[in-house]
């Protein structure tokens, strides 16, 4: 090939246009550095897995109000949060909980769905345009049915909905949000109690009013914003605990006259593969705490992996997801002066060998290692330093 | 510098060259999943370096900064030795197919990552973002003639680079 045609080729990489999505990518991986750098000892875990998620954003919103369902009892400093423990008291052992919301968004007309949840483990979303959506936190299943289209979706993809699941439980440890009475007004006719909800460095705001008699919650607004910046506005109401709730509402099993538009599970592989990817994000999460940490430590790199939790680092970025019941799933070592870049600083902890393992170096790059052998020598690298 | 501080400045220096930053390295890169590694570097470059963002030679360091994530993100993709990683292959998909799509822009975007920073920057510069030499030696801090040396010697360069790549098919 000519000089003159690499040049061509050039020109032409040049005049190449930027795609739409590749422009949602930069916002997002931007967004997700800015967090990053915002977060200060809390778990971002659930809006990052609720807005990233592929189902739709008014399903993901319904969640959300779940969440807050199932959270809210444990948030809240004890002095303001006493009037709000009385009002959570009646819903900590409810079996069964409905309510109707109606999310508002800047360019879309208000929608309504109505959620049903039949603890421990199902949900039902009925969303609008005859649109269903159960979950099966239990098994990690999903079932999305479209009755106008009479379609059905099954998805066994566990990490999207362990993820979710996994995501309700930090919800509910998390102690971060901050509650505020913000005093009565009227709704219907009838005096309600407001509390504010509010997050550190977060803009999501949560008020919950609640009826002073019973102490039981009747309206709860919410603002949010979903993956593209856009504000969502949500009212929830007809709050109803103890329902009697047909199990078979939740059941996942496609009706008859539906086509299955996808029904298969992920294949031994890919789940591997997806475990993989999720590992080795956790790794380069780590790494980029840790070069920051050393950006303020003079070179110097955290003694320990636990050091990083000053720098907002989650706990779940140290769970490695091939082994969860593990605190720490890595092996830390730590880089000292002069630090090469291609010096092994993180692997993942492992049993035995298997197909290969995430090592992260002191560049912040993680890369997978198949050979046990070429993995010995990286690490004879480093003790040779 | 205390830490909100610099969160203020990153916020300001990355405001400032999102769009350079999303147009050069979507060129460079061509591939999704490479442009998501190239930005994260380069954002960390800009957490690292951002005393030297907010300088004079602020221009010049950003240049550096995207070529460095650009070849960070190229080198997680090949490996180290110049091969393709499998791992990458298995999660992108057959190589074959990989490299079909892509074709020769891709072997060339391959090679600008194995350029000097100088000859690198002459040639984002002129092809990418389409300027004049009087522009690009303005900013590479050379004469008209070096700028046009730096693209000719990059050209040469390229030219024997994706030679060998090619030949490695």
């Amino acid at each position: 090939m000519s000089k003159e045609n690499i040049e061509e080729i050039l020109k032409n990489i040049g005049n190449e246009n930027v795609p739409v999505d590749v422009h949602k990518i930069a916002q997002r991986v931007s967004a997700d550095f800015s967090r990053t750098l915002l977060q200060t000892k809390k778990q971002h875990i659930f809006w990052e897995y609720i807005m990233r998620s592929s189902i739709t954003k008014l399903a993901a919103a319904a969640v959300i109000v779940a969440a807050v369902f199932i959270g809210i009892y444990h948030f809240g400093s004890p002095i303001e949060s006493t009037a709000f423990a009385d009002v959570m008291q009646n819903i900590q052992n409810a079996r069964t909980l409905t309510y109707q919301s109606v999310f508002t968004t800047q360019d879309q007309k208000p929608q309504v769905a109505k959620t049903m949840v039949l603890e421990p483990n199902l949900m039902r979303v009925e969303l609008p345009e005859g649109r269903v959506w159960i979950l099966d936190h239990g098994q990690g299943k999903t079932l999305l049915l479209d009755s106008k289209n009479k379609e059905a979706e099954i998805s066994t993809t566990p990490q999207k909905a362990l993820g979710l699941y996994d995501t309700f439980r930090q919800f509910r440890n998390n102690p971060d949000f901050s509650v505020r009475q913000i005093g009565q007004r009227e709704i219907d006719g009838m005096k309600v109690i407001g509390f504010q909800l509010t997050k550190e460095n977060d803009e999501n705001v949560i008020i919950v009013w609640a009826n002073p008699q019973n102490s039981l919650p009747i309206r709860i607004e919410q603002t949010t914003k979903d993956g593209d910046g856009k504000v969502i506005k949500s009212v929830t109401t007809n709050i109803i605990f103890d329902a009697e709730l047909d199990e078979s509402l939740f059941r996942l099993e496609v009706p008859e006259g539906y086509s299955r538009r996808f029904v298969d599970g992920p294949t031994e592989r890919s789940v591997k593969l997806k475990k993989r990817s999720q590992t080795g994000s956790n790794m380069k999460q780590i790494l980029l705490t840790c070069l920051m940490y050393a950006q303020d430590h003079e070179g110097q790199w955290p003694d320990t992996l636990q050091d990083l939790s000053e720098y907002g680092l989650a706990k779940d970025a140290l769970i490695n997801p091939k082994q969860p019941e593990q605190e720490i799933g890595f092996v830390y070592l730590k880089p000292i002066a002069p630090i090469s870049p291609q010096q092994v600083v993180l692997y993942e902890a492992y049993h035995s060998w298997g197909d290969g393992i995430n090592v992260g170096f002191a560049d912040g790059h993680v890369q997978v290692i198949e050979k046990e052998s070429d993995f010995k020598n990286q690490l004879n690298k480093v003790e040779r330093r | 510098m205390d830490y909100k501080e610099r969160i203020e400045l990153f916020e300001k220096i990355r405001a400032e060259y999102s769009v350079f930053l999303l147009s050069v390295l979507w060129k460079l890169t061509g591939d999704r999943e490479l442009f998501t590694e190239a930005v994260q570097y380069a954002l960390l470059g800009i957490w690292q370096h951002l005393g030297k963002l907010n300088g004079k030679k602020a221009a010049a360091y950003i240049y550096r900064i995207a070529l460095t994530a650009n070849s960070k993100a190229w080198r997680n993709r090949i490996g180290r030795d110049g091969q393709l990683s499998h791992n990458q292959i298995d999660l992108a998909g057959p190589a074959d197919q990989k490299f079909d799509r892509t074709g020769q822009a891709a072997k060339v975007r391959q090679a600008i990552t194995q350029l000097p920073n100088k000859q690198a920057t002459a040639v984002v510069m002129r092809y990418l973002q389409q300027q004049d030499y009087p522009a690009i030696s303005e900013k590479l801090s050379c004469t008209e003639a070096g700028a046009r040396s730096h693209v000719s010697k990059a050209l040469a360069t390229l030219k024997a680079k994706f030679a060998v790549l090619t030949e490695r098919e």
